[in-house]
């Protein structure tokens, strides 16, 4: 069930409804059934996958020793990589169950958590259900940790018209990201990079950007519309984004994008494998052919590889995924080995960090390192990737029909003027909003009313205009 | 303790760890800072800081990773 659709919108009335009218003993429970209703839509056979990773997990890490652990780690690895690999391996395409990547997730954190006794396992099975299978953030994350849920899943929530306001406020920005911003770049990305070698350079320079554009709209907004619903429900899940563009560095780009992943591969495949004796060993190895460079660096070296080739293959078994992971592997460990001497050389050349535009630059260089990347992801092959960064070195050709080609989906002429200004005023004030209540939360209470009636008019005025462009509501 | 405090600064020399606290509580050090913290403190007093041990108490403030270190045998 698509969060943007008809029918989820009419589950959504029925079930608040109910969940606010079961009163304190019940409402965990109506949750829970919401949860399972939820997730029976998109294919009721695929509970029985969801329920053999919720038993076996519960089950197995009441006792959490060593060899429950490892158990844990076969089962729900091997559910997660038959549904997901099975085509790489020669076996027929199998259709992934709802959320798995996700839900493997939290179930394995949670295992690990049992395991090295930062948490104390979960009593009741159907508690343990409501943690791994709340709907809201069952397809797409945020990776929620037991720690930051598990109270307020099970907690009574009181019926708060604040909370239906700033969840709807939320959603409402959820919307208009994914299906105004989102939507709109959407049709040019996949036009130019379905046929690299017939653009000119800054053709591609221009794809690329909305490329930027589009993932963060898109991922974010659902994050919006995701942390809306259960802002609804009383319930407050973790923030997966904290205006990753404005980032001074890759590293700390990668502490403000899709925060809950990659704070789940710092906690639980990072830390273990930095602290882990083949790594240690290895690392010592290394010190003795790089005598000079930092211990602490060295360790780093092959965690860091490891770490983004998994985050590679996870998004899926493909070589420009891989090559992807491979790219923020070496782009990471040059940052953390330059460090220090950049640093020293800063404080030679009398460059004060604070200064504004230094701080431009940083976020300007990162923006390109960040690009390259994505260039690697959204390619479709090996050739397709050359293609494309030959394109932008290379090809100076400047062609007027194929930049005004990237407006067509905001109209035509002086449409796609007004409407791209009309964006660029929208976009400027959500920031504003945001940074302004990040100070004060107080900040901009009565104005968001309009805020929110102006984003309401944009989306519905540039679904009705965009016609086809509904098409984007199967996503 | 001194010894701790000079391997401390070696990781980041921007802050005074004699009186600084709260570090991970606030932020101070990123989560880089501190594997490459647990990294060199492995090597200098040979001790195997488990991933368990890894967190916030532990790393807070000098007192507590000394606390630590002396624990795990260093």
């Amino acid at each position: 069930m698509s969060l943007i659709s008809l029918p989820f919108f009419i589950f959504m009335c029925c079930f608040l409804a109910a969940y606010y009218l079961a009163g304190e003993k019940n409402q965990w429970k109506v949750l829970l059934i919401g949860n399972a209703f939820f997730y029976a839509w998109s294919n009721p056979v695929y509970i029985i996958f969801i329920s053999i990773s919720i038993v076996s997990t519960w089950y197995l890490m009441r006792n959490p020793v060593k060899k429950n652990f490892m158990l844990t780690i076969v089962i729900n690895l091997g559910l997660l990589i038959a549904f997901k690999y099975s085509v790489n391996f020669g076996i027929r395409d199998l259709i992934a169950p709802l959320g798995i990547s996700f839900y493997t997730f939290m179930t394995l954190g949670y295992a690990h958590d049992c395991y090295d006794k930062k948490i104390k396992p979960c009593e009741s099975l159907p508690e343990y259900a409501l943690f791994i299978s709340y709907f809201p953030q069952l397809t797409q994350g945020p990776i929620g940790t037991y720690q930051e849920m598990h109270d307020q899943l099970v907690t009574y929530h009181r019926y708060d018209r604040q909370n239906i306001k700033e969840g709807g406020y939320r959603i409402l920005i959820g919307v208009f990201k994914k299906l105004v911003i989102a939507g709109r770049v959407g049709f040019y990305i996949d036009t130019v990079y379905s046929n690299p070698k017939g653009y000119g350079g800054l053709t591609l320079i221009v794809a690329t950007l909305f490329y930027l554009v589009q993932m963060y709209a898109d991922f974010s907004g659902y994050m919006d519309i995701v942390c809306g619903i259960s802002k609804m429900l009383g319930i407050n899940l973790k923030e997966n984004f904290r205006r990753p563009y404005l980032s001074k560095s890759i590293p700390e780009y990668w502490r403000r994008w899709h925060i809950s992943l990659n704070e789940w591969f710092m906690n639980h495949l990072y830390m273990p494998s930095v602290t882990s004796g083949w790594n240690r060993k290895l690392s010592r190895l290394l010190g003795k052919i790089f005598t000079k460079a930092k211990k602490g660096t060295l360790r780093l070296i092959f965690p860091t590889m490891l770490v983004w080739t998994v985050t590679g293959i996870w998004h899926g078994a493909k070589s420009s995924y891989l090559g992807w992971g491979i790219y923020f592997a070496f782009v990471m460990l040059v940052s953390f080995c330059t460090q220090s001497y950049v640093k020293k050389l800063n404080a030679k050349i009398h460059w004060n960090p604070d200064n504004i535009f230094i701080k431009i630059f940083q976020v300007i260089r990162t923006l390109v390192i960040l690009s390259f990347g994505e260039m690697i992801y959204r390619s479709e092959s090996f050739s397709d990737m050359v293609a494309i960064f030959k394109g932008v070195f290379t090809d100076t050709r400047i062609s007027g029909s194929e930049i005004a080609a990237a407006m067509v989906p905001f109209g035509n002429g002086n449409q796609a003027a007004a409407s791209i200004l009309i964006l660029a005023v929208l976009v400027i004030a959500q920031a504003v909003i945001e940074i302004a209540k990040e100070k004060d939360e107080k900040a901009f209470t009565g104005h968001r009313y309009i805020y929110a009636f102006a984003m309401l008019t944009v989306i519905v005025l540039f679904q009705v205009a965009g016609g086809s462009n509904f098409m984007y509501q199967a996503f | 303790m001194e010894e701790l405090i000079k391997i401390l600064e070696d990781v980041r020399d921007d802050i005074d760890f004699e009186t600084a606290d709260n570090l991970i509580d606030s932020k101070i050090l990123t989560s880089f800072d501190i594997i490459q913290l647990i990294s060199t403190l492995d090597d200098e007093y040979d001790i195997s800081i488990p991933a368990s041990e890894i967190i916030p108490e532990n790393f807070n403030n000098a007192k507590a990773i000394y606390a630590l270190v002396k624990k795990l045998g260093g």
